[in-house]
């Protein structure tokens, strides 16, 4: 992991350089999380996909901007949490981001599709930023303080979204459990 | 697993962890999906870096060679003292013989340092006023690029969005 960073850090620093053969090899990186992320927030996978080529353009418009490099998955998924929210407030103007869709396919033959299912539906009951805490941190295994930088909340309210959708998904998923 | 959520379990009563690890595990049952198309970026002129940043010891290379050449021409066109002038007079001069005054070598390398000094600092100034030139020639190229690529990129929305409608 932390090769893995230094590495990251050398493609920022060349691709800033204008070097986008560099840029390429980050995205070619990355692009898989952040795609996942924003299915997972958003639904489908055309607007997922969409928005993950949004993110890496304003990524690389922005990437002068980035003061630590080391810091640039925080930073990246910061990118796509604005661009997932602009699509979903773009989408739906008047209504509350509480039900959205949730971007799971039973395309798996690994797991049950029961399970893939249920796990679908009990996420969609969650508001859409708990949701977000449960991603972040079950999916893409952030820190508490990355995921505050990335939702720009306290780590206290990241804590108490994620615990809290925690409980309310360990109920949902009981039934499914005691089969 | 996650430390985070490990020091969460670990509060939790054995019961209670129980269903949250099977909670979590169910969670990541959930497999991650492929990306339907990759992305990359073009490489474009525009983007390519210039020669001299390719190679940026080149810079530093002729730096050197340029102060070194300076420091010999300045050592080889040192000016001579002449001890042996009174000597090698004939004898038939009857006027005195006036010595030539002893000249001072550290006073005159330290001029030579100085204008050494001086001119590997214009150098250098010009090198970086070259520099910075390039970096916001390149950066202005890039954002005309994306601004272009991006109106270009909205277009085609616009006129598929058309004849989706349209159908």
């Amino acid at each position: 992991m932390i090769f893995r960073e230094v590495e990251d850090r050398d493609l920022i620093v060349k691709a800033r350089k204008g070097n986008v053969e560099a840029y390429n090899v980050l995205i070619s990186r990355w692009e898989k999380r952040v795609f996942n992320y924003l299915a997972k927030l958003v639904g489908g996978r055309e607007d997922a996909l969409d928005l993950t080529q949004e993110v890496f353009l304003k990524a690389w418009q922005a990437l002068g901007k980035l003061e630590d490099a080391g810091r640039f998955s925080p930073w990246l998924f910061r990118i796509a949490h604005n661009e997932a929210y602009s699509l979903l407030r773009r989408l739906r103007p008047q209504e509350e981001l509480t039900e959205l869709p949730v971007g799971f396919e039973s395309s798996s033959r690994l797991y049950p599709v029961e399970t893939t299912l249920a796990v679908g539906r009990a996420l969609e009951r969650l508001t859409d930023e708990q949701r977000e805490a449960v991603i972040l941190k079950v999916y893409e295994g952030f820190k508490f303080d990355e995921m505050a930088e990335i939702l720009q909340v306290p780590v206290s309210t990241i804590k108490s979204r994620l615990y809290t959708a925690l409980d309310l998904l360990k109920d949902a998923l009981a039934p499914v459990r005691e089969k | 697993m996650d430390d985070d959520l490990k020091d969460y379990l670990a509060a939790q009563s054995p019961e209670e962890k129980e269903r949250l690890d099977f909670t979590l595990s169910a969670l990541r049952s959930v497999p991650d999906q492929e990306i339907p198309q990759r992305i990359s970026f073009v490489s474009d002129k525009v983007f390519e870096p210039k020669w001299w940043q390719r190679f940026p010891v080149w810079g530093m290379a002729s730096a050197a060679m340029l102060s070194l050449s300076i420091m010999a021409h300045g050592y080889l066109n040192r000016p001579m003292v002449v001890h042996q002038a009174v000597a090698e007079a004939p004898a038939v001069v009857t006027q005195p013989v006036v010595a030539t005054p002893t000249v001072d070598v550290s006073a005159l390398e330290a001029q030579y340092q100085q204008k050494l000094d001086a001119a590997l600092q214009k150098v250098a100034a010009e090198y970086d006023r070259k520099l910075e030139f390039e970096r916001r020639a390149i950066l202005i190229s890039v954002q005309e690029n994306f601004d272009l690529m991006r109106k270009q990129m909205s277009r085609m929305y616009m006129a598929s969005a058309s004849m989706e409608s349209a159908q």
